[in-house]
């Protein structure tokens, strides 16, 4: 078996390793040195585990060499968000509240990658819970974007975008309350799916809020995720939320072109409702264009503003931080971040009639969005609002004003963030992708090929 | 809560039910970073409201579901 190239995909990675060109041993080594030679930089990991990753990685090997091979996922480095319950290695969930925890057992997603035989390079950087920003005054420092690392990464799964887009890792799983995957995503330029509530089970992650949390899988394609999806998706009992409901095969769907898909763009999300960066708007144009050239019918909806979605979504997902993190706010306060605890505190100021009024209008905008999506097969709308912003800006409390991400978060249909450009500082654009729920299928097919349609994938951040 | 400004006392009052035990100086603190978030957090409660009325959810009305659960249905999707 031979090194790795620079920058595989994992698609492209997995093909190699399945043909026996590609030692896993190999490619975990060519990770760990990237690691070793740019984190420093971008501090998208917690810990690294190399010794343990070589292990598990020359474990794959011999059972690839042996015959034994078990999927696209064997032998392929990843890492996990630091909210994934790992067991026998510490899970902190950036917290200084959480700095000696070492979990018991491994969260479900965590043991079913596993099961697929890959290889665990580390723990990876995140918003402090979940929840917050950048933050400076947590036992490590936030992650940095790879495409600039004065440049915030979008949270608050930073970390696994950061390591993605820098080639450490070539995927993972993260998690979406309110755009935690789709955000890093899009600012660090990689591919991102929050798929349907439900698809995924929760079980062993640290929860954020319960009615909106969402795990899904990031990587540098839609393909690429579609073949984490397959391993993580499937039924939990044992998670309330979980959906029994068939898992398809994913890559199987993908094809490159959109003939006879009907997408409705929701424009006024990003143009009425908040306006994005020109030039963020102008992507989104170019990459509809692309998918009516490959075959893609095209029509605009309309729906509430997506501030009725925002609204809907932060008070819920306030009142539900509050519930999870009061009694440890009570007790230690400041012992958590300055931003993760002012952000949690809201959900003190929320009442209980609130929590149930917006719960409420959740039922009304699902029944909305599915009314809207009737003779539709996705629907496009803005990623990001613009290009990642400097890391060290004045906190913003007012961001929960422009939630693009958090539509799908309320209605709970799979959503996918894909680069759909890059502006004039050379950083990331993007847009999303969302469809009907559990039908992750068509909105990775229209994200796939459109990832083939243009050169965006084949441009790296130069790790310099 | 409504979107009319609190003021620190009453900022105070409200953390304190909520169990937050803070000397003076640091809810003068805390509040002066949170006040206006606070504000929008209550601009949203009145969106989420009014958007109910208008959709002819009456507020005191029955509830349209089974509130503290969520699950999409299955056969919604094409999948």
């Amino acid at each position: 078996m031979a090194t790795p190239d620079a920058f595989l995909t994992l698609a492209e990675a997995a093909d190699r390793i399945a043909r026996r060109q590609l030692s896993p041993v190999e490619l975990a080594k060519s990770c760990l040195a990237r690691i070793a030679a740019a984190d420093h930089r971008l501090d998208s990991f917690l810990l690294t585990r190399p010794e343990a990753a070589l292990a598990e990685a020359a474990a794959a090997e011999r059972e690839i060499m042996a015959g034994r091979y078990r999927g696209p996922l064997h032998g392929i480095p990843i890492g996990l968000k630091d909210i994934f319950e790992t067991a026998g290695i510490r899970t902190t969930a950036h917290s200084k509240t959480l700095a000696d925890h070492v979990p018991a057992e491994d969260a479900v997603v965590v043991r079913r990658l596993a099961e697929s035989g890959t290889v665990l390079l580390g723990k990876l950087a995140t918003h402090e819970f979940a929840i917050g920003g950048p933050s400076f005054d947590l036992p490590w420092p936030p992650a940095r974007n790879p495409w600039n690392p004065e440049r915030f990464t979008g949270g608050s799964s930073s970390g696994t975008g950061a390591a993605i887009a820098a080639g450490f890792i070539l995927g993972g799983p993260g998690s979406d309350t309110g755009g935690s995957i789709r955000l890093p995503a899009g600012y660090c330029g990689i591919t991102g799916l929050k798929p349907t509530y439900g698809r995924i089970s929760r079980r062993g992650v640290l929860p954020l809020a319960y009615a909106l949390d969402h795990v899904g899988p990031m990587a540098w394609s839609a393909e690429d995720c579609a073949i984490l999806l397959q391993a993580m998706a499937g039924h939990d009992p044992l998670d309330p939320a979980s959906a029994d409901v068939p898992v398809p095969d994913y890559r199987a769907a993908l094809r490159p072109d959109l003939k006879g898909v009907r997408i409705g763009v929701v424009r006024h999300f990003f143009e009425d409702d908040f306006r994005i960066a020109d030039e963020a708007r102008a992507a989104i144009d170019a990459a509809l264009g692309v998918m009516q050239s490959l075959g893609a019918e095209l029509r605009e909806v309309r729906l509430s503003p997506v501030q009725d979605y925002g609204a809907c979504g932060w008070m819920i997902l306030f009142a539900e931080a509050w519930a999870v993190h009061e009694k440890a706010m009570r007790r230690r306060f400041f012992d958590f971040g300055r931003m993760m605890r002012n952000r949690v505190l809201l959900g003190a100021f929320v009442s209980s009639a609130d929590y149930i009024h917006a719960l409420r209008l959740r039922a009304a905008l699902v029944h909305e969005m599915d009314t809207a999506m009737r003779d539709l097969d996705v629907v496009v709308s803005a990623g990001t609002p613009s290009e990642a912003p400097p890391i060290d800006e004045k906190p913003d409390y007012t961001s929960f004003q422009r939630p693009l991400m958090m539509p799908f978060n309320v209605t709970g249909q799979p959503a996918l963030a894909i680069r759909c450009g890059i502006s004039t500082n050379r950083l990331p654009l993007s847009l999303q992708i969302a469809g009907k729920p559990f039908d992750e299928a068509t909105v990775l097919r229209v994200g796939h090929a459109y990832e083939l349609a243009t050169s965006w994938r084949e441009m790296r951040p130069e790790l310099t | 809560m409504t979107s009319t400004e609190l003021t620190l006392a009453e900022f105070a009052r409200h953390l304190e039910r909520a169990g937050l035990r803070l000397g003076p100086g640091d809810m003068a603190t805390l509040y002066g970073e949170i006040a206006a978030s606070c504000q929008i957090v209550g601009e949203m409660a009145e969106r989420v409201r009014a958007r109910l009325e208008a959709a002819r959810l009456p507020v005191d009305g029955p509830l349209p579901e089974p509130a503290h659960i969520f699950s999409r249905e299955p056969d919604h999707g094409d999948a």
